[in-house]
């Protein structure tokens, strides 16, 4: 993992521009991601608040985790979220991610998604309709822009209880070098 | 004093074939240092035009004459010659240490270089002819010593096409003989001038034969594929440098010296131009479409090279038939300038396949990591095929194009930059797919190339710069070959050539080009420092790639591209050829058949026939 | 010693200067797009903030190469860019400068390609062969359109060519030669990669292509080249066809109409599939381009 964090007023600049311009990555987990497509589209269009799609996750910010985690779908999320550079913000979005949701009793999905990866914050519904999406996007956007969302600082500072997590409920997990 | 250049090679042929059957390295080293002592001896030679020797001869009562002279074109195609055997020379010290037939070859090599100089000196058919047959024969046996199965084949095929050229050659120049007595140029040129011209046309046709052929110039271009691409890897950079070359001295002479040009100053004309030479600039033109597309389409790195061999001949036609004083110069440099980089390509390709020993761009990966310096070569070598400053191709194809431009013949001009954009595509492909991408498994302790080999791709990347920002000094040369061929200079300086409509200034450009890589460069600095990944670790949808093989964009890289001409490409010329001869062969054994059928009784019908005939006539009883 | 110093901030003016007008028309282009699709879009500064922010972020490399490919990129934009007049400025005005800047803007291609593909993932490959098929497509009516116009003009370079259309606003290339400004109008739509010859930077279908391992400064850099190279394509067909113009004030003016009508006509279309985009160009744009070239010569 990177350490080269920024100090400084410099920090304060970036966090500014961050803010203004967030790439959001396309990874669709689950039935959540029915919302996303009248998020960005012309209706209730995200792009006027600068938040635009990405391809690959080395160009992108925002890890959108819409939906229930199979294990299967966790051990490639982990992958994609490691390969992403910082800065880089994680955001549950439905219920699934927050307890578990309808799959609360399933042998396969996971609870409880803080434990695997580090979210910023959570938005409740299932599904949340797109005016929800944009309001917790842009209390995402205040977040940044005063420096609250260190979700991939954390990670880093708080390696080892993650690992464990993960192993936890994966077995053996690759990780990229 | 001339024929030293000849018989030194030829005895050093035998040298270096006793020599290495002791020591394997032996007849390489021998190679290099002929070449290297022909080479200073014909610098030496500089401005000495004047040299000239002849040797007699009497055979059954015809008076023969042996004409050796020198002069500035023949000095720089032997110049070239020696320069580039040196370099190859070098090279193959290390590389055929394992060659089983490295004595075979550096014997043909060297009588290969002897005979090429003896062409170039000549100064009648006769001589001429012998050096070219002694050339095609040797090469035939340096082609077919290559590894792959195909070598013999496609040796076999060059040597038909180059013999049945020859043979042409052969019989037009003993007609020019009955009719002047001589067989030499100056007296041919008197001869083909006086005469009607639709006869010179015709016999110079045939003269000119086994050059189109060597030049591979369409529709003749059908050998160069298969003989360039399964040639021993260190004879490729001499086939494609040095050898199409020699068909365009042949041209040139033919041209020039065989009053070609003067014999069809006075018929039709197209746009200021005779309309044989536009025809002749046309032939260029399809050769250049033709090699480029094809070119785009391989999978054997080599081949691949020989095809863009074919094409950028193609230019050096179209500048010499159009015949204006930039067209002469632009193919002159153009010529000089496609021997070293296009030599630069196949050294690098050579050290690669030294190392990993095959030829399929599929089969290879990642290179750029274990052997840096080869891809640097083959880098700075593919910008100047690709004609980008500010490098020496991109001179030679500037001042083509002013050419081209200054008259207005707008088809030559789209073949000319169809070849040129094209072109950075096949270029593209073997450093996209051998250099970079995944490296194999297989691949992953090949070291980088001795230093015997490394040292002739360096002395290649430092001329192909030093050209490109100083071609005053190749100017040189040319200005001296346009006068004795009479035709006009065109102006220039130590860094500076007058084009059409202005001149070219090679230092400012690469200052410039400087300086706007200086910037990106403090940009790049300032910015943070980047994290260092490995090649497996790369976006793949969230999937682990374990395996580097499947994750190597190789085969048929170009396959849209592909697409379009796939009619086209159905109907390839070498069927059209083969289905030539086929219906030859069967036309032949239908005779045969009825003719020759092993039946009695028709022999025994053939002698009444016979007798009854000769009875006629009168000749028996 | 003056002189170098002035010359250097001349340099880097320019330099600025090109890159600050070519992110606005990016985000021009983009905010007019999405008023098309009925929505508000981002500010017309977005890109600057995006630029910001990517050299803020951390980036990963795969060697020499990938730092290398980026660096060439920038660095033959940037070279290309000094030989362009812009408005009544010039740099040195030197004959062939027409042919140069088509291959200098070669050389940044090349960069970039060699940078890219150097990462090791397939996709940027793929990419990239679209990208040279399509140019390939595309280049060769433009360069059947420069021959035409360097032979009527007898001159090859940009400022000769921008000067012979001096005087009337009828004596511009466009109004002298129209049906060569629609075909170079058509080409300059390929050349920037708009829809519908987009297909090398495909989002879904690989990857986003040659950028698809570039983050952080390298995708910065890229977007910084994207913006230098809005600003030649357009400052040469500005020059070639729209007459120039005395002062950069007006050039820009110009620039922009240009800007908008190829974005407007590019957001209309889908995508063309490479070989279909290339028999494109060498039908009707190369067919068009040889007749008036001819009509020209003849």
């Amino acid at each position: 993992m990177n350490n080269n964090f920024v100090k400084g007023s410099w920090q304060e600049i970036l966090d500014w521009a961050q803010n203004k311009s967030i790439n959001m990555l396309h990874y669709c987990t689950g039935c959540g991601a029915i919302e996303l497509p009248p998020t960005m589209t012309s209706r209730y269009d995200m792009s006027r608040f600068g938040i635009g799609p990405a391809a690959t996750p080395r160009q992108a910010d925002l890890l959108l985790v819409t939906g229930y985690l199979s294990t299967k779908t966790l051990r490639r999320l982990i992958y994609t979220y490691e390969q992403m550079q910082a800065p880089k913000f994680v955001v549950g979005f439905g219920s699934c991610t927050i307890n578990g949701g309808m799959y609360w009793d399933s042998y396969n999905t996971i609870k409880q998604l803080d434990k695997y990866l580090p979210v910023e914050m959570y938005i409740a519904g299932c599904m949340p309709r797109p005016e929800a999406i944009l309001d917790g996007l842009l209390k995402l956007k205040k977040m940044i822009n005063n420096g609250e969302a260190d979700g991939y600082k954390r990670y880093q500072d708080n390696l080892e209880f993650y690992h464990q997590n993960q192993e936890a409920v994966l077995g053996e997990v690759q990780r990229t070098q | 004093m001339l024929t030293n250049y000849i018989l030194i090679p030829f005895i050093a042929a035998l040298a270096a074939y006793i020599l290495n059957k002791s020591n394997k390295k032996a007849g390489a080293v021998v190679t290099a240092l002929v070449s290297g002592y022909l080479l200073l001896s014909l610098a030496a030679l500089y401005g000495r035009w004047d040299l000239k020797e002849s040797f007699n001869f009497n055979l059954l009562g015809y008076q023969l004459e042996f004409l050796l002279a020198i002069n500035p074109l023949s000095w720089l195609f032997a110049v070239m010659t020696a320069a580039i055997s040196l370099l190859i020379a070098l090279f193959s010290i290390q590389s055929q240490s394992d060659f089983k037939f490295s004595a075979a070859f550096n014997l043909n090599f060297l009588l290969i270089i002897g005979s090429i100089i003896g062409i170039v000196f000549a100064r009648d058919f006769l001589t001429l002819f012998i050096f070219w047959e002694l050339m095609t024969w040797t090469s035939f046996y340096l082609i077919s010593a290559g590894k792959k199965k195909m070598a013999g084949k496609a040796a076999y095929r060059y040597l038909i096409l180059s013999a049945g050229a020859a043979y042409a050659f052969l019989m037009a120049s003993i007609y020019i003989f009955q009719q002047t007595g001589s067989f030499a140029f100056d007296s041919a040129a008197e001869f083909l001038l006086a005469n009607s011209p639709a006869q010179s046309i015709l016999l110079l046709a045939a003269v000119s034969l086994p050059f189109i052929v060597k030049a591979g110039i369409f529709p003749l271009h059908i050998w160069v594929k298969d003989a360039h691409g399964n040639a021993p890897k260190e004879f490729s950079p001499f086939l494609s440098g040095m050898m199409l070359k020699v068909g365009i001295y042949g041209l040139l002479v033919v041209f020039y010296q065989l009053s070609f040009f003067q014999i069809i100053e006075n018929t039709v004309a197209y746009r200021g131009l005779p309309l044989l030479s536009y025809l002749f600039a046309l032939l260029g033109a399809v050769t250049i479409i033709t090699g480029t597309i094809l070119a785009i389409r391989q999978e054997d790195m080599k081949k691949l090279i020989a095809y863009s061999s074919i094409s950028q001949m193609g230019y050096i036609i179209i500048g010499i038939a159009i015949a204006t004083p930039l067209g002469f110069s632009g193919s002159m440099l153009h010529l000089m300038n496609h021997l070293v980089f296009k030599s630069t390509i196949f050294l690098a390709l050579a050290a690669v396949i030294y190392r990993t020993g095959t030829t399929k761009m599929y089969e290879m990966g990642g290179l750029i990591f274990k052997m840096p310096l080869t891809f640097a070569a083959y880098l700075t070598a593919i910008i100047a095929l690709a004609g980008i400053p500010p490098t020496n191709g991109f001179i030679s194809k500037w001042v083509i194009y002013q050419a081209l431009i200054e008259e207005g013949f707008l088809f030559l001009a789209l073949a000319a930059f169809f070849g040129s954009i094209a072109s950075f595509m096949y270029v593209f492909k073997p450093l996209s797919t051998v250099f970079l991408g995944q490296l194999k498994p297989q691949h992953q302790d090949i070291k980088e190339v001795p230093l015997l080999m490394k040292i002739p791709m360096l002395v290649l990347i430092g001329i192909i710069v030093l050209f490109g920002v100083f071609p005053g000094i190749q100017m040189n040369i040319i200005s001296q070959i346009s006068g004795y061929l009479g035709i006009e200079t065109v102006n220039y300086s130590l860094y500076s050539i007058q084009g059409a409509f202005g001149a070219w200034n090679s230092l400012y450009i690469f200052n410039i080009f400087s300086a706007g890589f200086v910037i990106a460069l403090l940009i790049f600095g300032f910015a943070k420092k980047s994290k260092l990944v490995g090649l497996l670790d790369t976006y793949s949808s969230g999937e682990y790639v374990t395996d580097a093989e499947s994750y190597h964009y190789a085969y048929q890289y170009y396959r849209p591209f592909d697409r379009v001409f796939d009619n086209l490409a159905a109907k390839s010329l070498t069927g059209f050829y083969e289905t030539l001869t086929n219906n030859l062969v069967r036309t032949g054994e239908g005779l045969r058949r009825t003719l020759a059928s092993g039946k009695l009784q028709n022999y025994a019908l053939y002698s009444v026939l016979l007798f009854v005939i000769l009875a006629a006539v009168g000749w028996i009883i | 010693m003056i002189d170098i110093i002035y010359r250097t901030g001349h340099f880097l003016l320019i330099t600025v200067f090109a890159m600050a007008l070519g992110l606005l028309f990016m985000g021009i282009a983009r905010k007019i797009i999405a008023r098309i699709q009925k929505r508000y879009g981002p500010p017309v500064y977005q890109p600057y903030l995006d630029v910001l922010k990517l050299f803020g972020k951390d980036a990963i490399t795969h060697g020499f190469i990938f730092d290398f490919g980026a660096i060439m990129a920038l660095g033959g934009v940037i070279a290309t860019l000094f030989f362009i007049p812009l408005g009544s400025w010039q740099l040195y005005s030197m004959e062939g400068t027409v042919l140069l800047v088509i291959y200098l803007l070669a050389v940044a291609s090349l960069g970039m390609a060699m940078g890219t593909v150097g990462s090791g993932n397939p996709q940027a490959s793929l990419g990239i062969s679209r990208a040279l098929t399509q140019m390939l497509g595309y280049e060769l009516p433009y360069l059947v359109i420069l021959f035409a116009l360097i032979f009527r003009y007898q001159t090859s370079s940009i400022w000769g060519l921008m000067q012979a259309q001096a005087g009337n606003y009828l004596n511009w290339n466009l109004f002298a030669y129209p049906l060569m400004a629609l075909v170079a109008f058509v080409v300059l739509i390929g050349m920037m990669g708009k829809k519908p010859f987009d297909a090398m930077i495909a989002p879904s279908e690989i990857g986003s292509g040659p950028v698809v391992e570039s983050g952080g400064k390298y995708l910065g850099m890229l977007l910084l080249q994207k913006s230098i190279t809005i600003i030649i394509e357009l400052a040469l067909y500005v020059n070639l066809f729209l007459g120039g113009a005395e002062n950069i004030l007006i050039f820009t003016l110009k620039m922009l109409i240009v800007w908008v009508l190829a974005t407007m006509f590019g957001s209309l279309f889908p995508r063309f599939r490479i070989e279909d985009g290339v028999k494109f160009f060498w039908k009707w744009p190369l067919g068009i381009a040889i007749l008036q070239a001819l009509y020209i010569i003849i």
